[in-house]
């Protein structure tokens, strides 16, 4: 922790910039981490000036100031227990009206505040004008109109700031302002009414329209209507999809071969140190190969992933889409929002767990975590992929394979959409019953995303943290898959047991023991799966990967796969529990053993319970 | 008149904001969906159910089944 002078927190509605000018403020010099006990982000950092040290707390964004979310209840408390610190009450001059009644709630706690009426520019485009000094006076507190994109305008609200934290300006409490009267009232109607009475009288003098005030929805209209909304959406998807899935494969086979080479060398030295050799065995066959499967696989599409998301976010598209796409999630008692979860979760399903946090309903938040899974993410595409092509791709033409495949693929994803729609609605009607939270969504103006800043924080804060926890897992889980290859009771592998045993339950499901254990053994990592399949065809003692469709295709029909095996696969890929990082990543952003449990329980159950079916219809008919 | 009947671009003032108190009526009111706030209707979404309107400065969708429940009087005809 750095030692530092004054302490700065930057408060105000979602959507006004507020971010931007956390980053214009502190650089790269920030910290991300969680407000304690809750999963809310606190972005903290530190700004220099004049041989003082400034931090500079991101105060979750907030509509007002009573307890109703998560995020009001920490801005409320950090605002309540102001003594030092200074408060940057940031609020759009676009929507000034409607924020000038947090800023009076936030008055009535505090005065130590300074108010920064941000993107000026766009509202002078819009044919506003502010009275900045008239602001001042009404609101006992220094005022200041500025785009956090244009400098000049921000060394006046730095001054400002600097002057607040070194007591060269004083502020005082405006009785107008009803501090006393509203203080414990917060939240209620009755604080509304009184905050509006004097929001009306504010704007009366301090702010003027000039022409008529409504934005231009060009943009908007044709990313909402049938005719172009569609197509653009499909598009974007399509580019997010092809990205993550395609794009990631050249750099994915890059690592694989960097840690081939490098799998030498780290040989090499163990025998250096004259380790035993059972113990290099753990480590290279199990450990090693295992951790190098998962990173190799799981990074490039999260690296690519992340900021494009980012940079979407930023821009401003998502809360489109998820306006897009009420009408479908509200029949499904599920929050639009999950729209964007379940394209994070394309790409990996601890990044889309992850994302969750954009639902700001706790009820509706834990729905789209539980259901996350359902999408196939990265790992698990390579596997669909493989056997859809072997089974479905080897009858006609090249041409013909490729559509018959690709259509296939769609119906795969078609499948996974669909019930993860339907178990939405299951859990909204059981688990998660409520009244489904009213939605309203704020679609705030299209801005260009500072794309650099996006790909490195996103790298930083995301990229980076999911790697490490899928790491933690993956080594221990090599190991534990050397052991079930490597020792031998009375000369039958660990592994053999374990088909065995897994046999019958395998028949149940129109698989064997087999496709039954990798997926087991596939918890640290989906991407495993096939390769222990192949081992134990094999009899291999080395994960191995297939080198060609025809190959993979042979050995499978050789241990008995059919249509019915290729199906139940394709189902039970789909529906089964989350890797171990994406569990241990619901834990972490639920902390609820019952959601974890239950994130682990529904997939397999619906699963399994398909695969019976499916099975059974084969038999009878 | 009821928000969700109401034309696209045109004015309006909210007059009663007819849904039961709670966390969802709160969140409506923070946005400034009080009486006599203005409206105005912007667009719709690409399958229904749901329309942005312009209020106090900023753009915020609500479902068609909630703005059945908001009373409005036009004060404009177009804009």
């Amino acid at each position: 922790m750095m030692q530092y002078d004054y302490e700065i927190a930057l408060a105000g509605n979602p959507n006004v910039g507020k971010s931007t000018l956390f980053n214009q403020l502190t650089g790269m010099n920030q910290h991300t981490g969680n407000w304690s006990g809750k999963t809310v982000e606190n972005a903290y950092g530190y700004h220099r000036h004049g041989g003082k040290v400034y931090k500079i707390v991101d105060l979750p964004g907030t509509y007002s100031l009573s307890s109703g979310s998560k995020e009001e209840e920490i801005a409320f408390r950090y605002i309540r227990e102001i003594r030092e610190q200074v408060l940057v009450i940031v609020v759009s001059a676009l929507s000034l009206e409607r924020s000038l009644g947090l800023v009076i709630q936030m008055l009535s706690l505090t005065t130590r505040a300074v108010l920064c009426v941000n993107m000026i520019d766009e509202a002078a485009r819009a044919g506003m004008v502010i009275d900045e000094d008239e602001l001042h006076i009404q609101l006992g507190i220094p005022v200041v109109l500025c785009s956090s994109r244009y400098s000049p305008t921000l060394l006046r609200l730095y001054e400002t700031i600097y002057d607040l934290c070194d007591g060269r300006i004083r502020t005082y409490r405006a009785q107008s302002l009803k501090g006393d009267e509203i203080r414990g009232i917060l939240g209620t109607a009755e604080c509304s009414d009184i905050v509006e009475g004097i929001v009306q009288k504010i704007c009366k003098y301090s702010i003027r329209y000039q022409k008529t005030r409504v934005p231009s929805t060009k943009l908007d209209r044709l990313l909402t209507s049938k005719l172009t909304g569609i197509p653009l959406m499909l598009l974007l998807y399509g580019v997010l999809f092809f990205i993550t899935a395609a794009a990631a494969n050249v750099p994915s086979e890059w690592l694989g071969v960097l840690f081939a080479f490098l799998k030498g060398y780290i040989v090499a030295f163990l025998q250096l140190l004259h380790a035993p050799d059972v113990l290099v065995s753990i480590l290279i066959d199990g450990v090693y190969t295992t951790l190098s499967w998962v990173v190799a696989v799981m990074l490039p599409p999260m690296a690519i992933f992340f900021p494009l998301f980012g940079i979407l976010e930023d821009s401003g598209y998502l809360p489109r889409v998820a306006f897009n796409l009420d009408r479908a999630f509200s029949k499904a008692h599920a929050h639009p929002k999950q729209s964007m979860t379940m394209a994070m979760g394309m790409g990996c399903n601890a990044c889309g767990v992850m994302g969750c946090r954009i639902i700001d309903t706790d009820r509706e938040r834990k729905i789209a975590i539980v259901t996350n899974n359902f999408i196939p993410c990265n790992g698990r595409l390579p596997a669909l992929i493989a056997i859809v092509t072997i089974f479905f791709g080897t009858t006609g033409s090249a041409l013909y394979n490729s559509l018959i495949v690709s259509a296939v693929m769609v119906a795969v994803f078609a499948f996974a959409v669909l019930i993860t729609m339907l178990c939405s609605r299951l859990l909204a009607d059981t688990i998660y019953k409520g009244e489904p939270s009213g939605f309203v969504l704020e679609l705030p103006p299209y801005r260009k995303p500072d794309i650099l800043r996006t790909v490195i924080r996103s790298f930083v804060d995301k990229t980076w943290k999911v790697l490490l926890k899928a790491v933690y897992v993956a080594a221990p889980a090599g190991a534990v898959i050397w052991c079930l290859t490597h020792i031998e009771i009375g000369s039958v592998r660990i592994l053999d047991y374990c088909v065995g045993f897994l046999d019958p339950l395998g028949a149940i499901l129109g698989l064997d023991g087999v496709i039954v254990l990798a997926f087991l053994l596939g918890f640290p990592a989906n991407e495993t799966v096939i390769p222990v399949m192949l081992m134990s065809y094999m009899s291999t003692a080395v994960m191995m990967d297939y080198s060609s469709y025809s190959e993979l295709s042979a050995i499978l029909a050789a241990n008995g796969w059919t249509a019915l095996t290729a199906v139940c696969f394709l189902i039970l890929c789909v529906c089964h529990y989350p890797c171990s990082t994406a569990c241990l990543t619901i834990w972490q952003e639920t902390k609820s053993l019952k959601t974890t449990l239950l994130s682990v329980l529904l997939p397999t159950a619906v699963g399994m319970l398909l695969c019976c079916i499916v099975n059974l219809f084969h038999t009878v008919f | 008149m009821r928000l969700s009947e109401l034309g696209r671009l045109q004015e309006a003032k909210i007059q009663l904001v007819n849904i039961e108190e709670g966390g969802y009526r709160k969140r409506l009111r923070e946005l400034g969906f009080l009486n006599g706030t203005v409206i105005v209707p912007l667009y719709r979404a690409l399958f229904g159910g749901i329309r942005a309107y312009w209020l106090k400065g900023s753009v915020i969708a609500v479902r068609d089944s909630d703005a059945d429940r908001i009373i409005v009087e036009v004060t404009n005809d177009a804009i």
